[in-house]
């Protein structure tokens, strides 16, 4: 999480209009799952990867690790859907005999995974462009365009910002307790992580309200108004995104003419 | 006597279920000056700051600024505060926003500033405390110096007339302990800001500060210059603090080894001269 963090403030992007990129990333998410096929699913994440990877300029190495995260779940998930159990063996490609039924694979089980699995892949890599090139200073900016309640992206500010003092903290706690053999053992370790959680509740309340004697300090009234920063575009910063969904739109409407379950 | 700038009478404060934190403190602090204020741990530094800046309500007593007594109404509040600022300990307390720039403009933006005004202080403000090269990096990424700066800045935004700094060398090391003094030195002399600080940094004292208080457990025991009170070894020695190293190694050399000098030597410049009249004068 931390190094997503840092790529993100080194990406070349980093100085695009955030709102772009937004309507960029969330624009292309909906066509992609709208689209519901293979192929665009794999359009839309090699241009994603190549954005960023070779636009953005984030190491190949770092992004396919990101990429790696979301497979322990998406195989579990793919892997409830290709197999099926059925009381005849007709469908099944292959199969095996379970008690009085079968166990078995379809093709038509296997397209529909293959398509799930592209489709999620390809909206996780929608959410890596834009995480990957927009700090989150700047895409608050863009959210307080777009009207969202202040209040949500003060708390979404304030969390981001403490959720990094809460890990060094935790770090420091937890390397306290293992210099003292705090995990040696699991019942030392349940004891150690139960006091581990409590402390670090404490200090997260003693920080709130050292937080909030600071803000007082200068004159905090209820808001936590800073200097916006200004992103000066013209609508036409707008034509990439909008020219991109389109054609994608486009081409998932030619392949549905087209048919065939290949494509699907 | 004149009056100072910052003045309270027969302080008093009592946190819930607690021993008093202060008890009848009087201190006067003058335009201009460097006043340093040392006392051990619990001895009220940071109760007194807190009071000072209208955080906290003194439960008896008087505090004066500018020879005005507090208006704790919101307006007068928010007008002291932007007179009288004051920097944490922890800069991590005080340094709200992943973003450097935001986190600086907070202050003159409460000030309901034009927003011209306000980025013009900002930038004024990362120039005075040196962190201009530090407004695009996120605030988690910078170091603890790197922080502490920033939140300097971040209260110098509103351009106060007293800085009021609790520990403000604390976890720096001895290069960030020299910057960090430099810098405060730097904004007495150019912005003749007047500048409050408690430490628990004895040698920095005679160095920086052109006065100093000594507090004990809420009252305030000692005060003078650092000349004066550092001629105080006993009482200083009985609340758990200690002369400067130079004095120390003064002290010795004339009850152990015989030497006479005919000065005070708290700094290492000072120690200089000393010997040097020593040597003349032998």
């Amino acid at each position: 999480m931390i190094n997503v963090d840092r790529y993100a403030y080194s990406s070349r992007y980093k100085q695009i209009d955030p709102l772009v990129k937004l309507v960029f990333t969330v624009l292309t998410i909906f066509v992609c799952l709208w689209a519901d096929s293979a192929v665009l699913a794999l359009i839309v994440l090699l241009t994603m990867s190549l954005f960023t990877v070779i636009g953005g300029g984030i190491p190949v190495s770092v992004f396919s690790k990101l990429l790696l995260v979301p497979f322990t779940f998406l195989i579990l998930a793919v892997l409830t859907i290709i197999f099926n159990l059925s009381g005849s063996s007709d469908s099944f490609l292959f199969f095996l005999p379970l008690g009085g039924s079968y166990l078995g694979v379809t093709e038509a089980g296997l397209f529909l995974a293959a398509r799930l699995f592209l489709k999620a892949l390809a909206a996780v890599s929608c959410l890596y462009f834009l995480s990957l090139s927009t700090p989150l200073v700047a895409l608050l900016a863009a959210l307080r365009r777009l009207k969202v309640p202040v209040l949500l992206l003060e708390l979404m500010a304030l969390g981001y910002r403490f959720v990094f003092i809460l890990i060094e903290t935790a770090e420091t706690l937890l390397t306290a307790q293992q210099s003292r053999l705090g995990y040696a053992g699991l019942k030392a370790g349940y004891h150690s992580l139960g006091a581990l959680a409590a402390m670090l509740l404490v200090r997260s309340f003693r920080r709130g309200d050292a937080l909030f004697t600071a803000l007082e300090a200068r004159c905090y009234s209820g808001e936590l108004t800073v200097l916006e920063d200004r992103y000066i575009t013209s609508k036409a910063a707008y034509l990439l995104p909008l020219g991109f969904n389109a054609a994608l739109v486009l081409a998932a409407l030619l392949i549905r003419r087209l048919g065939g379950e290949l494509f699907l | 006597m004149s009056s100072g700038l910052l003045e309270t009478e027969e302080l008093y404060f009592q946190y819930e279920e607690s021993v008093p934190a202060l008890k009848g403190l009087n201190i006067k602090v003058n335009r201009g000056r460097t006043t340093a204020f040392i006392g051990g741990n619990g001895a009220g530094k940071t109760t007194l700051f807190l009071c000072l800046n209208g955080i906290l309500k003194p439960d008896a007593g008087r505090i004066y600024f500018d020879g005005r007594q507090l208006d704790y109404s919101r307006k007068g509040l928010t007008q002291l505060r932007s007179r009288v600022g004051i920097v944490f300990q922890d800069p991590d307390d005080q340094l709200f926003s992943a973003s450097v720039t935001q986190d600086i403009s907070f202050g003159p933006m409460n000030l309901k500033l034009p927003e011209d005004e306000v980025k013009k202080r900002v930038s004024l403000a990362l120039q005075r405390t040196g962190t201009i090269h530090l407004k695009e990096r996120p605030t988690h990424s910078l170091s603890y110096g790197e922080k502490k700066r920033v939140a300097i800045a971040g209260v110098l935004a509103m351009e106060p007339e007293i800085l009021i700094l609790d520990e403000p060398t604390s976890g720096l090391d001895p290069g960030g302990v020299s910057e960090i003094m430099k810098l405060l030195k730097g904004l007495k002399d150019n912005l003749g800001l007047t500048v409050i600080f408690a430490t628990h940094d004895i040698d920095l004292v005679p160095l920086y500060a052109d006065y100093t208080y000594v507090l004990e457990r809420g009252r305030m025991i000692l005060e003078g210059t650092p000349k004066e009170i550092f001629r105080e070894k006993d009482l200083l020695r009985r609340v758990k603090l200690r002369l400067p190293r130079v004095c120390h190694l003064m002290e010795i050399l004339e009850d152990k080894d015989g030497f006479q000098f005919n000065d005070q030597a708290a700094t290492i410049g000072e120690a200089r001269k000393v010997l040097k009249n020593w040597r003349s004068s032998n």
